[in-house]
């Protein structure tokens, strides 16, 4: 197929259906007929941004991570701590949360990050625990298992609660999101980074520091994972453990694996998936999760790519026979025209 | 000058040891070969050598620097690298961009540039590819640069993986096995690139079976056995060592 011509690095590169994909998000609200579907985008893009790290850090550096709903879940407490308790203006606050938990995760994921494949699952496993033990339990701080109320974002003292700016500010956050990690990966630095997932002999080889690189990476997932998750509680207005739970984490790792590891595409379509496609399976009431089980084990033996891969083979197939329709064509006109001069 | 300077060196691995109180030089500029039957100890000194084993004991220096303590990445950045035995491959990506990620040491890599796609950034990647595409062409695989390392021929596999070690811009490189599998015209082009690197000011440690290969290239012979050094010299004196027809052909 055509798409084995090129490397992993060209074919996801995202940059040439980048704009298609930014004008696609702009207009989608034409869609949306009340708050619900807004709000459901809303979450769904901010849960792709954090998705989107993860991606990055499993798809493409091979390092597999539980915890990143913890961090997720931690960053949306830390805003709602420090604006509720402290009454910290909120844009500060997601500043200061994304930094500490960027910091907090370097001090404890830096000595775990020398583990490999299974050991390093468990290990980040445990952390999430941790952190979502910490949080369900210091009532005093995080209300406890009920959760807390987080004040509205607001910006000099003006709450902003309107969808527009919601949807569009998630939309913005993803866009730059991408085009960083696209960036990212299409420099030298992400060819390195692809390298230790393939075979980490070359990249030692080669002068290529695996360490420090696979920490930088999990540093960058987690920073997107924590700045979306504050954004995340500024804009639910409450966040309760069960944001930072396993189960949260699992959720962001399936978005990944089920939309298409190694593709940022893949990211949005995975957090579209989860977040969206239950509601269409309410329907169903209790076999909701049933439902949803199978989809996800049906896409898993057909696609282990993902959805994005069906979506490539789909395109793929098309762009084929269209271009050896246009072909066939081009060879009835060259053999007509070798013809008219055989006259 | 000494390119490298090994003294007494040994790795055992539990009861067996696999390179024991060896001393070996070699000069800059110079191609050495490293010979020895099955299990000599061989690939295990190029291990030790290049970073993946720590050697138990004994002393590396590298243009006067001592290597012992440098972990594996970091010998590389000192332009000590090698290949190795089996062909040691990025899977996904084709041939020009494992090559690329040989230029990994002679590009920007910090993050927050590669992140926003600074000027540097967008500057290098298009010369750097010229620069892979060069040496590609330069050994004779240029044809096959778009292609996925699982579509083409094994030469050109083991021609792809010198180049890729060469963008590294190495001082000194370490070939484990270097023709072992090729026809006779691969072999032919392998023997020439390596020549040619020697005339370049690099030195080269060879390990390789084929001796016809090791007769006409190397200019000292190391021969290794039960990870003891066997003999040295010229391919002339090793030719006629009576230590090493023993150690190949019993006596």
């Amino acid at each position: 197929m055509n798409k084995n011509r090129l490397g992993l690095l060209q074919r996801f590169n995202i940059k040439r259906h980048f704009l298609f994909f930014a004008i696609f998000l702009l207009a989608l609200p034409v869609v949306f007929q009340n708050n619900f579907h807004f709000d459901l985008a809303t979450i769904w893009l901010l849960s792709a941004t954090a998705c989107l790290g993860l991606n990055v850090l499993v798809g493409y550096a091979g390092q597999i991570s539980l915890a990143h709903g913890a961090f997720w879940g931690l960053g949306g407490y830390t805003s709602a701590i420090l604006a509720t308790r402290y009454n910290l203006p909120p844009l500060l606050c997601i500043v200061l949360s994304t930094f500490f938990v960027c910091v907090l995760s370097y001090v404890i994921t830096r000595p775990i990050l020398k583990l490999r494949g299974h050991y390093l699952a468990l290990a980040t496993l445990a952390i999430g625990i941790i952190i979502y033990l910490v949080l369900r339990n210091e009532s005093d701080f995080t209300g406890g298992p009920d959760g807390m109320k987080v004040v509205a974002l607001s910006v000099l003292g003006r709450p902003l609660k309107n969808v527009f700016f919601w949807y569009y500010l998630a939309t913005s956050i993803l866009l730059l999101c991408m085009w960083m990690a696209n960036n990212l990966l299409a420099s030298s630095f992400g060819r390195a980074l692809m390298s230790i997932n393939e075979n980490e002999f070359v990249s030692f080889s080669l002068g290529i520091n695996s360490e420090t690189m696979k920490a930088f990476v999990f540093q960058f997932s987690v920073f997107l994972a924590a700045f979306s998750g504050s954004l995340y509680a500024f804009y639910a207005g409450f966040i309760s453990p069960s944001d930072a739970s396993f189960l949260s984490s699992l959720e962001f790792l399936i978005m990944a694996v089920l939309g298409g590891l190694g593709s940022l595409y893949g990211s949005v379509l995975g957090a579209a998936f989860v977040i969206i496609l239950p509601q269409f399976l309410l329907f169903f009431n209790e076999y909701k999760s049933l439902l949803l089980g199978l989809i996800i084990v049906l896409v898993m033996m057909f696609a282990p790519g993902g959805m994005v891969s069906i979506i490539e083979i789909l395109f793929f197939s098309l762009y084929n026979k269209i271009k050896s329709k246009a072909d066939t064509g081009a060879d009835a006109k060259a053999k007509k025209k070798h013809g008219n001069k055989n006259l | 000058m000494d390119a490298l300077k090994v003294e007494n060196l040994s790795k055992h691995f539990g009861g067996l040891k696999a390179i024991h109180n060896f001393s070996m030089t070699v000069a800059a500029g110079s191609i050495h070969a490293l010979i020895g039957p099955n299990g000599a100890g061989k690939t295990t000194l190029v291990n030790c050598l290049s970073g993946l084993f720590f050697a138990d004991k004994g002393s590396i220096r590298f243009y006067n620097q001592s290597l012992e303590s440098l972990a594996f990445y970091q010998r590389a950045r000192l332009g000590l690298v090698r290949t190795f035995q089996n062909l040691e491959l990025c899977q996904h990506l084709n041939i020009l961009e494992n090559v690329l990620l040989g230029f990994y040491l002679s590009l920007e890599n910090s993050l927050s540039a590669s992140l926003f796609f600074s000027s540097k950034i967008a500057q290098q990647e298009p010369r750097v590819k010229q620069e892979a595409l060069a040496l590609l062409a330069e050994l004779g695989i240029a044809d096959y640069a778009k292609q996925l390392v699982t579509e083409v021929p094994y030469g050109v596999l083991k021609k792809m993986e010198i180049a890729r070690i060469l963008a590294a811009s190495p001082k000194m490189l370490l070939l484990d096995e270097p023709v072992a599998g090729l026809n006779h015209k691969e072999t032919d082009d392998i023997m020439a690139i390596i020549e040619n690197l020697a005339m370049k000011g690099k030195a080269v440690l060879f390990i390789e079976h084929d001796m016809k290969c090791v007769m006409r290239l190397a200019q000292k012979i190391t021969v290794m056995n039960f990870g003891e050094k066997l003999a040295e010299g010229s391919p002339q004196d090793i030719r006629q060592n009576d230590k090493v027809i023993a150690a190949y052909f019993g006596k």
